[in-house]
């Protein structure tokens, strides 16, 4: 036994051997092996003679760097035992790196960065406007407790294609009493009240509700408390709440106000509430609730329909099961009321589509425009990296040949991609900033939440997510068309690229054909939408809008009968005395200023006709010279004269030329008499045809005219309505005398809507207009961007063949030939684009069905003279490098080689 | 290619070629290099080592761990088909050079 002690060299190399990172089994096996290799060693030089001490210095020389040891090990390792490192970290590793490349790469060539980025920022920039508005207006949900279970209940009638009608109280009532699906319905009556008292006079906008409908929407107020079950019956007490808007304004945001009063049309109102800063109410202004207070009666035989109702479903109970339960209801309803309730049925709606209005088509179609858009820009920003690709191909092909992996280098081209997709979205995000308050200054006022539009959290994540996926998108060609590279012909120097350019330009001339034939669809689109507004405005309204200033009173106060029209006299008298004042008027229900009163009427000593099939009839209510202001022309008969208008004096009816027609053909109406049931106001008479005046649109451009018969005041004495002027310079001018005049004559009257008769006009196609012009401004940016790209891809062929055009001209081609030849390639390009796009459009224009006027989805015109368009665009666009190709020296194409 | 290069892909070759004849543990390879090559080849046991480990990874060779009485455990590595098949390549590869050198070598014009 030697006298030495065998030295421990499993620990010995523990000790020195650095952590391998890898299995710690295959460590401890190392080890060992390691170990042995010394031991053995040592043994051998004890054996041959050494001393101890020198033997384990022999041993321990075998190994002269541990740290140089170990890091062979790990690489000779490789994939076999060692660890593999965390999931991110393998993904992140060299990420840094490949963000610090993009960006080198992208300040090496500022030129093609700034154009991608522009024309990346146009389509990101118009897919988040149009998507903050869509969020806005449709997918948010309305702040209101549960907003999926809210409805908007309404009576239909397929047979007076009436799919939403407003709701009769009688209805309402047994509704009420009879369904087991809601959990509390409450009506909603729109409602207009001077306010007077508190400094200037003013108009207040707001509803009168059930006791039931804060707490059915989970509203509370901000302040004080909402009505009482007792307040909600006739003599409740004269109580309101008020908007928050109007606390700041008359209160000046003082808690005292609860308890106050305010005069609303004259009554004292005490305000038992403030409601919630940002209250919720179809993008309106609300300004004061009351409690509905209707005395139990016979609603039956009183009066029609004009209530609107909302309700909200219980927990659990679906929209259909409520449909089917109130459908039921209606038959009980029909059967039990047939005069009154024949052929009405029941609707739901669901609030939030209620409160999108009919936008929501238009919203969703100018979504999917604009992502045509982003396509196209995604194509030409694919196409530019091709171009640049076939530049860069050298340095891909140098970095595929020092080993980086297939995977790398595409991850290492996407990097950049992505940063350059990054700045469009954050480009575009600033540019959609400044459109959206644009739209929002300038929109339709009438979409409702219009003005919450903005960076709401989902605007932001679909702008960040747009960004990505654009950049994904069109990096993926140039990512591709980077592994097909053929190394060796890429590496020689002077190489012609030729070793993908045949497959680089099929893929970029597919692109060219992508993008002409979707901007042919927009501009298809775009034109269609274009010839129905302009159809629209060219309708004839009936009467002479322009010179026509307009402005809204409402008399409060017990002004009746021969006060008010002595009122309304005095204030036309006025008005008519202003310096370029032509002529003035007044009537109750404006056309294009919403709904107007409409009644059942018959003709006196006719065929009767059965309870609930009567011919229905618009109303309207007239001071003498009306249609003279308007430029009505009187067709048949007489028109008012001031003796009409006196109280006393037999009722006297104006019809229009399509109420004439209907109800008596060719027979002279003058002298018949209509039986017209104004019921709600007391006032059911029969009266006497005076004259026929010619036809006048009301509602909206593209609605029909329907029968109207329109009342003197005397016979119908409303206390509110529109003041109109004919001018003979400029309406808006006399704004400020008009409400002077008016003033003169009740010093507290508020005047609201003072517009000329064209604003209202103009405001009623306002959502028309909104969609033609955004859908027109993304056409003509799609075809800018196919232009572009067509051109790009000319001048690209006209590069790469300079040597061939070089040749065709030397060996004597005629500039002219191969002016003609280029061209003719480029435009084989767009036709293709444009036989797709034709195609496409055809099909795809028919979601534009429901907002077209007197327009054929399919009209040819429109189909002929865009594709026309574009092809002379497109012609232009490569018929401009084709002339450049001519100008190719044959020296210097040839030399180029 | 480079003499870094081609240094590792001989040593490769003579560790290969070296278990092709049987299965031998890493001492009893160190050995054989130094005392077959008479210490004209300059092969660090440091390096050993890790190109075992390398050939395993590549599947050219197996190790096993192989226990005798009175011994300490050591472990054997063993050629694989795959390692013959390049072993062969690389000879052959070797002799074609070797060849084409020779033939350079000779029609040289003195």
């Amino acid at each position: 036994m030697p006298d030495w002690k065998r030295p421990d060299w499993k620990q010995y190399v523990q000790r020195r051997l650095p952590p391998l990172h890898i299995k710690a089994e295959r460590e401890a096996e190392i080890v060992e092996e390691l170990a042995a290799q010394l031991d053995q060693a040592h043994q051998e030089a004890l054996h041959n003679g050494e001393p101890p001490d020198a033997a384990e210095q022999i041993a321990c020389a075998q190994f002269p760097s541990w740290q140089t040891l170990a890091r062979s090990i790990e690489g000779s390792e490789r994939d076999a035992n060692r660890l593999p490192p965390p999931l991110l970290e393998r993904l992140m590793r060299g990420i840094p790196g490949d963000f610090r490349h993009a960006f080198r790469v992208i300040r090496k060539s500022p030129g093609f960065a700034l154009i991608a980025v522009a024309t990346l920022a146009l389509g990101i920039g118009g897919c988040v406007t149009i998507f903050s508005l869509i969020d806005a207006v449709i997918l948010r949900p309305i702040d209101y407790r549960q907003p999926d279970q809210l409805v908007m209940v309404w009576e239909s009638n397929a047979k007076h294609g009436a799919g939403k009608n407003v709701v009769s109280m009688a209805n309402f009532l047994d509704w009420k009493a009879r369904n087991h699906v809601f959990s509390e319905l409450s009506v909603v009556v729109n409602q207009i009240w001077n306010v007077t008292g508190r400094g200037e006079p003013w108009e207040a906008k707001g509803i009168s509700v059930n006791p039931e409908f804060l707490p059915m929407l989970g509203v509370r107020p901000l302040l004080g408390r909402s009505f009482t079950m007792a307040e909600g019956r006739a003599g409740g007490g004269d109580v309101c709440l008020i908007s928050h808007r109007i606390w700041v304004r008359l209160f000046g945001a003082d808690a005292s106000a609860i308890g106050q009063t305010i005069l609303l049309d004259g009554t004292p109102r005490t305000v038992i509430g403030v409601l919630p800063a940002n209250f919720p109410w179809l993008g309106t202004p609300l300004d004061v609730l009351t409690p509905a207070q209707y005395a139990a009666q016979d609603w039956r035989h009183k009066a029609g329909r004009w209530l609107l109702v909302m309700g909200r479903l219980k927990p659990g109970v679906s929209l259909r099961q409520a449909g089917v339960e109130m459908s039921a209801i209606a038959r009980q309803l029909e059967q039990e009321y047939p005069e009154f309730n024949i052929d009405w049925g029941v609707a739901l709606e669901p609030l939030s589509a209620h409160f999108a209005g009919g936008s929501g088509t238009a919203l969703w179609i100018l979504m999917a425009s604009v992502g045509l858009v982003l396509l196209i820009a995604c194509s030409n920003v694919a196409n530019l990296q091709l171009a640049r690709g076939a530049i860069r191909e050298r340095e891909v092909a140098l970095r595929a040949a020092v080993g980086a992996s297939t995977l790398r280098l595409m991850r290492l081209l996407m990097i950049e991609n992505l940063v350059l997709a990054l700045a469009g979205g954050l480009v575009g995000c600033a540019a959609a900033y400044g459109a959206i308050r644009l739209i929002q200054m300038y929109g339709p006022q009438d979409l409702a939440r219009l003005q919450s539009a903005g960076f709401s959290a989902p605007v932001a994540w679909f702008a960040a997510g747009a960004s990505v996926v654009t950049g994904v998108l069109f990096g993926l060609a140039p990512a591709f068309a980077s592994l097909r590279l053929n190394l060796i012909e890429s590496l020689k120097e002077g190489g012609r690229s030729g070793a993908r350019s045949a497959a680089g330009h099929r893929t970029r001339g597919a692109f060219v054909v992508a993008q002409v034939a979707l901007a042919l669809v927009l501009l298809t689109g775009a034109s269609l939408l274009l010839r129905s507004l302009m159809n629209l405005a060219a309708v004839p309204t009936g009467f002479d809008s322009h010179n026509v200033l307009t402005a809204s009173i409402s008399v409060s106060g017990k002004v009746e009968g021969a006060r008010l029209i002595a009122t309304y006299d005095e204030m036309l008298a006025r008005l008519w005395s202003l310096p370029g004042v032509e002529s003035a008027s007044f009537i109750t229900f404006l056309p294009f200023t919403g709904l107007g009163a409409a009644t059942d009427f018959s003709v006196v000593g006719g065929p009767p006709i059965p309870r609930g099939q009567e011919p229905v009839t618009d109303v309207r209510v007239v001071e003498p010279g009306y249609f003279e202001t308007m430029r009505i022309p009187l067709l048949k008969g007489r028109l008012f004269r001031d003796e009409d208008n006196r109280i006393g004096q037999p009722l006297r009816f104006v019809v229009n030329e399509t109420l004439a027609r209907e109800m008596f053909q060719r027979a002279d109406p003058l002298g018949k008499r209509l039986a017209v049931d104004m019921g709600i106001f007391g006032n059911n008479t029969n009266g006497e045809i005076i004259g026929v005046v010619g036809d006048t649109k009301h509602l909206s451009l593209e609605g029909d005219i329907r029968a109207m018969v329109y009342y003197a005041v005397s016979g119908l004495p409303l206390s509110f309505g529109t003041f109109v002027v004919r001018t003979s310079g400029d309406p808006k001018q006399l704004r400020s005398a008009v409400i002077a005049a008016i003033r003169e004559v009740r010093k507290d009257q508020p005047v609201s809507d003072i517009l000329t008769m064209d604003e209202r006009i103009a405001g009623s196609i306002a959502q028309q207009r909104f969609r033609t012009a955004l859908l027109g401004a993304f056409a003509l940016i799609a075809v800018l961007l196919a232009v572009i790209g067509v051109y790009g891809v000319m001048s690209y062929a006209v590069e790469q063949r300079t040597h061939e055009i070089g040749v065709r001209l030397a060996i004597g081609a005629e500039p002219a030939a191969v002016k003609r030849w280029m061209t003719i390639q480029g435009m084989r390009l767009a036709t293709i684009g444009l036989v797709l796009g034709s195609v496409t459009a055809a099909g795809a224009t028919r979601v534009l069905k429901s907002l077209l006027y007197n327009v054929s989805p399919e009209d040819p015109l429109s189909f002929a003279l865009t594709a026309l368009l574009l092809a002379l665009v497109c012609l232009g666009a490569s018929y401009i490098p084709a002339r450049r190709a001519t100008r190719v020296d044959p020296l210097i194409a040839l030399r180029w080689e | 290619m480079d003499t870094k290069a081609l240094q590792k892909s001989s040593a490769e070759m003579i560790v290969l070629a070296l278990l092709d004849q049987r299965a031998r543990h890493g001492y009893e390879l160190a050995k054989l290099i130094e005392t077959r090559s008479e210490g004209r080849l300059e092969f660090h046991v440091a390096s050993l080592y890790p190109m075992l480990y390398r050939l395993e990874a590549k599947g050219w060779v197996i190790g096993r761990w192989v226990e005798k009485p009175n011994e300490r455990r050591r472990r054997f590595y063993k050629i694989t088909p795959q390692g013959r098949r390049v072993l062969a390549m690389q000879r052959k590869n070797l002799e074609e050079f070797l060849v084409a050198l020779n033939r350079v070598i000779q029609t040289r014009p003195a």
